[in-house]
């Protein structure tokens, strides 16, 4: 597995391929957009990641040349912390979006998660019973919770509560709505039981449970799984 | 010495042929013309060749074409007819002093007349007028009679025939006397007419230059006869008749004084037209020059007050008219009565042209005497009078201005009707002093709503004067908020160019941090200050996220997406995410949500900003095993979310400090925290049209949320 790390910042490059290479990953390395995209094309490369703000060719530009030749993930990797951006990147063909500065574990988890989509999960079946959200799979068949492919243990009442959401994709459930499904009682009192299970699950399936990939909070109305 | 007083802004369109059209000669050659014809024209009229002018009739000459149809032949034919009339009826003298032409009718008639006569003396100097009033049952009114009263008593005719006796006896007499001097003048009258033949029998007589028949039927001839009672034997006869040649030569004279007479109109004529066209040259030439086609030029003669020249104009007019009358019969000095008319004819071209020149300068007003003196009176109140009270009023404040116009007001109204010339103006001043003040009004209006237009008044007045003032005002507050939005934005612009750029390092900071971690340290100092790098390379990332976060938030530069939102849900969802926090802490957190559901409108993800900042102060800063309150509860027009824990530290900062950037519970700045939260807090809360308000009380802090409720759908 070879990921090229394009950054005009020398030092967080080469930090990253450290971490990298612990993780028995192959480097490859660029210092501009124009570097990157020719080594798309010399190298054998599955995962790229990108900065924004670059000389000579920004990251944007250099991921819509890539993507024109190749369908491996972008993990975008910038300064540049604001919604609209995050919403540009990943828009524009981006797989996942990380600001600067982050946490060098969390960017590992990332590449990592990616890499198993783009190798392993790509051409899987959907089956009866079988519910996706991007890279979380639940299947009630099995009563099995998987995310990117690795397993997570989840408690009776986790699992139901996730159960509805994701057969409900897109749609946003209140709390006395979940509380009503899944303990099958009224919901007198406004406590916050919900509302630490959510929690729980998030830490359980999210990489990042504060930008959450797939549970999201609507806040003041309620909880959703994404629609993707 | 011509004076230029007036002249167009020339555009310089001097053409040869303009420049001629004023040209002095052309001038002077139609003082000429005119004088020449105003001459010609008298002179024709007044025609002393023509000897026969005044024996025809002007209406005869223009209207009849033959001579027998003049007045002149009608009335020499009618003399001679009752010449021959009156001797043919009084027959002859003696038939006359036998007095039978005097009849007893024409006798009494004289009587009556000469009683009249006397009637009417008597009643002038003698009669007294005795009247009463009697009511008239037609018109129902008191009418008046009065009857002649004779105080002498005796009837009046009586008396006439007693005092004019004589007069009576002679009347006859005296009418045969007239109707012989009448008889005598009559022959006389036929015999000594050389251009008739005549024929007159009376009395056995005969006067004649013919036979009666030969005359009787001549061309222009008449015949009278008088028969005695029988009816055939003549007692007078007379007949006349004109001598042919004599009436033919009259008709070729008549011929002649026609032709002559329409030459003259038609010489008059020519004269007029000529006459009247050169004035109107000369009129419309006035006071233009060729050099200047289009200035009025004026000469000294033109300063002169217009009355006065009005004046003379009409005097030199009625010269001309009394010369040129003159001219008709007087045959002494006609030299001189010609020089006269000739000089008041230019005089009163002269004056003419004065008069246009200031008609066209449009001066002719303004150089009367009355205007100049009007002007003058004018000039005298507003120096003397108005501008000293004008000057006391502007110089004065509103109370002196109040004074002055109560005093104005008040003279005035002790005049009676005065307010007819009053009420207009100050209605009008009213109206004025109304617009300005609606004008000031609407003007602090918009300056109120950061408007910062400028009031237009005109004039000098108070109100312009208070005008002018919040003009200065607003303008020095226009430039001042621009001064303060420019340096805020440049501020807010500052630190998130700032927080970028301090994120690159950074990053690599925290990862070189972490990576040393995970090296084979052996010395235990050395890994102790590995992590305190790490740690606080986190704390700096912390900071730079919330600077950032503060610097977005306040310019208002944010993204703000109205939803309704449960409050109720939204603080459960709260304190399940940050559950974990909760209980490991050492706080006892007592939260009060009332079951009815509140909703407001904002925008769920900024609130919830809001109030995880809110409950971090709280972790941050509470003391510990202390309780901490949320109470959420709505009122009318708004969701209120109030936050309330106990400070660890002694809040020594005032309330409206807090939430400013960088304050933080402790001066020393020795906690955890950006002290950035409380700022964020706020600039998102008056994003979403809400408020947070920080009270403390001792060591209370107390955070309120307050966010309007969203108004509920109807149906």
């Amino acid at each position: 597995m070879n990921i090229l790390i394009c950054d005009d910042d020398r030092e967080i490059v080469e930090a990253i391929e450290i971490y990298l290479k612990a993780e028995g990953l192959g480097t490859f390395k660029a210092f501009n957009g124009r570097e990157a995209v020719e080594a798309i094309q010399t190298g054998d490369i599955h995962l790229v990641i990108m900065d924004i703000m670059m000389p000579q060719m920004d990251g944007i530009s250099a991921m819509l040349k890539i993507r024109e030749q190749k369908n491996i993930p972008v993990i975008m990797l910038s300064a540049k912390s604001e919604d609209t951006d995050k919403i540009t990147g990943l828009t524009l063909g981006a797989d996942d979006y990380i600001t600067k500065p982050f946490n060098p574990l969390e960017l590992i988890a990332r590449v990592k998660s990616q890499l198993r989509r783009y190798t392993e999960l790509g051409g899987a079946d959907i089956k009866s019973g079988v519910y996706k959200s991007g890279g979380l799979t639940v299947d009630d068949r099995q009563k099995t919770v998987a995310v990117d492919g690795e397993d997570i243990k989840l408690t009776p009442v986790q699992y139901k509560i996730l159960l509805l959401l994701i057969q409900n994709k897109g749609r946003v459930f209140s709390i006395d709505e979940i509380y009503e499904t899944v303990w099958n009682e009224m919901a007198y009192n406004s406590d916050n039981t919900v509302a630490v299970h959510i929690r729980n699950i998030r830490e359980k399936i999210e990489i990042n449970p504060k930008e959450p990939k797939y549970l999201k909070v609507v806040w003041g109305i309620g909880y959703k799984i994404e629609n993707r | 010495m011509d004076t230029k007083l007036k002249t167009d802004d020339g555009t310089e369109r001097t053409e040869g042929r303009k420049l001629k059209r004023y040209n002095i000669i052309f001038k002077a050659a139609a003082f000429i013309l005119i004088a020449a014809s105003a001459f010609y024209a008298i002179k024709t009229l007044i025609a002393p060749e023509n000897p026969f002018a005044n024996q025809f009739y002007l209406n005869d000459l223009f209207s009849e074409t033959h001579y027998e149809e003049t007045r002149q032949y009608y009335w020499m034919f009618d003399g001679l007819v009752r010449n021959i009339d009156t001797v043919v009826n009084y027959g002859s003298e003696q038939n006359i002093l036998a007095g039978n032409t005097v009849s007893q009718e024409d006798i009494n008639l004289e009587i009556q007349m000469l009683y009249d006569n006397y009637l009417e003396r008597i009643h002038r100097t003698e009669v007294d007028h005795t009247s009463y009033y009697f009511y008239d049952y037609e018109t129902e009114y008191y009418m008046e009679y009065s009857e002649p009263y004779y105080s002498s008593g005796r009837p009046p005719w009586e008396r006439f025939q007693a005092e004019q006796k004589d007069e009576i006896a002679n009347i006859k007499a005296v009418a045969v006397q007239r109707h012989l001097t009448d008889f005598r003048a009559a022959v006389s009258a036929i015999e000594n007419n050389k251009n008739i033949k005549y024929y007159i029998y009376t009395d056995g007589e005969i006067l004649s230059t013919g036979d009666f028949n030969e005359i009787a039927g001549g061309k222009y001839a008449y015949a009278c006869t008088s028969y005695a009672n029988d009816q055939k034997t003549v007692v007078s006869q007379g007949a006349f008749a004109f001598d042919e040649k004599y009436i033919e030569s009259q008709s070729s004279e008549f011929e002649a004084v026609k032709i002559y007479v329409t030459d003259c109109i038609i010489k008059c004529a020519v004269c007029a037209a000529v006459f009247l066209l050169a004035l109107a040259y000369l009129v419309f030439a006035a006071g233009k020059k060729s050099k200047d086609p289009h200035g009025i030029h004026h000469v000294f003669i033109d300063k002169i007050y217009s009355e006065a020249i009005a004046a003379l104009l009409v005097l030199s007019g009625f010269a001309v008219f009394y010369t040129g009358y003159a001219l008709f019969d007087e045959w002494f000095y006609r030299k001189f009565t010609y020089a006269l008319y000739g000089l008041s004819v230019l005089l009163a071209v002269s004056l003419l042209l004065v008069i246009a020149r200031q008609v066209k300068s449009r001066a002719l007003l303004k150089n009367t005497a009355v205007f100049i003196l009007l002007r003058g009176i004018c000039r005298f109140l507003s120096r003397f009078i108005f501008k000293p009270v004008k000057k006391l009023y502007e110089a004065g404040s509103p109370m002196v201005k109040t004074f002055v116009i109560i005093a104005v007001l008040g003279l005035l109204t002790a005049v009676p009707f005065a307010f007819v010339i009053t009420l207009p103006p100050a209605l009008i001043f009213a109206y004025r002093q109304i617009m300005k003040y609606a004008a000031v009004k609407n003007g602090v209006k918009s300056i109120k709503s950061g408007v910062y237009e400028k009031i237009e008044v005109k004039g000098s007045g108070e109100f312009a004067l208070l005008a002018a003032d919040i003009n200065d005002i607003s303008a020095g507050l226009g430039t001042e908020v621009e001064r303060r939005l420019k340096s805020e934005r440049l501020k807010t612009e500052l630190i998130v160019n700032v927080s970028h750029d301090i994120k690159t390092p950074l990053t690599s900071i925290i990862t070189y941090a972490d990576l040393l971690k995970n090296e084979d340290v052996e010395n235990e100092a050395a890994r102790k200050y590995i992590n305190v790098i790490s740690s606080k390379a986190g704390r700096l990332k912390t900071l730079t996220d919330d600077l950032f976060d503060a610097a977005k938030a306040s310019s208002g530069n944010i993204a703000v997406n109205f939803e309704d939102v449960d409050i109720n849900a939204l603080v459960t969802q709260g304190l399940g995410e940050l559950d974990d926090k909760i209980k490991a802490s050492s706080l006892d957190f007592k939260v009060s949500i009332p079951n009815k559901k509140l909703t407001a409108r904002a925008d769920g993800r900024l609130l919830w900003r809001v109030f995880e900042n809110l409950l971090s102060n709280v972790f941050k800063y509470s003391l510990t095993g202390s309780r901490v309150y949320i109470n959420v509860f709505g009122d009318e027009r708004s969701v209120n979310i109030e936050v309330k824990n106990i400070s660890a530290q002694e809040l020594n900062i005032p309330e409206d400090e807090i939430t400013e950037r960088f304050k933080r519970g402790d001066s020393s700045r020795h906690s955890e925290g950006s002290g950035l939260g409380l700022d964020i807090a706020k600039s998102l809360m008056l994003c979403q049209n809400g408020e947070l308000t920080i009270k403390i009380d001792g060591d209370l802090f107390k955070a309120a949320l307050k966010i309007p409720k969203s108004t509920p759908k109807v149906g």
